[in-house]
């Protein structure tokens, strides 16, 4: 996300419509990170409510000359993080057939082609239920991949963590989700 | 990568099907790949659950439907940080007045107290009372001092 370095400028002198800009620029985007976190609305709405206002409290410590949305994200990563989450969700079974003997073009494109509407809601539900077992570092950077799009170097500086740990994280919280689908498409 | 070490009954690397899932496979992997999945069952499968999840994962969070009806009514997040920040602002200025005021007023007694009859006498006697003291103190350390180191002696 581009933000105009005057909107920035005009925040670090406490201008109210351009706080106003900025967060509406980010409004959407700052929901869905939270959402994909916590996966319920009034936790989501709980945690962009607190971003917004540490964003608003530390514009002044913020160097207008670097990149303003990897701050915002460091921000809204951290304040999800230290969040304690209150809901759970229902399970949901699946009962889905699995076909073979295909080749490798057939393979690679069947995600995109074969699957159902209705199997890929179930496997939607599935994700969801099983975000909520991973631990949070592991449902963030999933979160930074698949939502932010980001490489895996990315996702080691957002956290400040080392690029083998961030590998690790997400390789096992994929796996945890490749076995539950696995065992749900049996 | 060594976690990628992780190998299959075939003994394939299924790391290198991570890569192509991510993108980053590098050409001769991807033959390599091509023609084992080919005759691999096995591998074929992990490709599928790979290209499935990665597929499924991408579009699960990119679902906007939770965001119809978003409304965080930022008018008003902002008016309350802007209130709260007068507010802070507003203490800030009474503290600096206060101290400023609490000196001023210390300035001032010092200069008046300058001017009360018998300052400068009272001043003086304390200044000797001190010294007095002060004295008597090292003297009677000194004597002690000196009765100790005899009682060494």
């Amino acid at each position: 996300m581009n933000v105009e370095s005057d909107i920035i400028v005009r925040c670090k002198k406490y201008d109210k419509s351009a706080f106003t800009e900025l967060f509406k620029m980010y409004e959407r985007y700052l929901y869905k990170l939270c959402y994909n976190y916590v996966q319920n609305e009034q936790d989501a709405l709980d945690i962009a409510q607190e971003v917004y206002i540490k964003v608003f409290n530390n514009i002044s410590s913020f160097d207008a000359k670097m990149p303003f949305h990897p701050w915002f994200r460091t921000i809204a990563v951290n304040t999800c993080l230290n969040f304690k989450r209150t809901l759970r969700y229902d399970s949901v079974s699946l009962n889905a057939g699995y076909e073979d003997d295909r080749t490798f073009e057939e393979v690679v494109a069947a995600p995109w082609d074969v699957e159902s509407e209705v199997l890929d809601k179930e496997l939607g539900h599935i994700i969801r239920e099983n975000l909520e077992c991973l631990r949070p570092k592991h449902r963030m950077v999933l979160i930074l991949r698949y939502y932010e799009g980001l490489s895996y170097e990315e996702i080691a500086a957002a956290l400040k963590e080392p690029l083998g740990t961030v590998k690790t994280d997400i390789y096992r919280a994929r796996n945890i989700l490749k076995e539950k689908l696995r065992s749900a498409m049996k | 990568m060594k976690l990628g070490g992780a190998e299959m009954n075939c003994g394939f690397d299924r790391e290198i099907i991570q890569r192509y899932a991510d993108n980053t496979i590098d050409p001769l992997e991807y033959i390599f790949l091509k023609e084992h999945i080919n005759y691999c069952g096995e591998c074929r499968k992990e490709l599928d659950m790979v290209m499935t999840l990665e597929n499924e994962l991408y579009k699960f969070f990119d679902d906007d439907s939770e965001l119809r009806n978003l409304d965080m009514n930022i008018a008003r997040l902002v008016d309350d940080c802007m209130c709260e920040l007068n507010k802070k602002e507003k203490l800030k200025y009474t503290l600096n007045r206060s101290i400023e005021f609490g000196r001023k007023v210390a300035d001032n007694s010092l200069k008046f107290a300058k001017y009360i009859p018998g300052t400068k006498i009272i001043g003086k006697g304390a200044k000797k009372a001190a010294l007095f003291t002060g004295n008597l103190m090292k003297s009677l350390v000194k004597k002690e001092v000196e009765k100790l180191l005899t009682n060494l002696r």
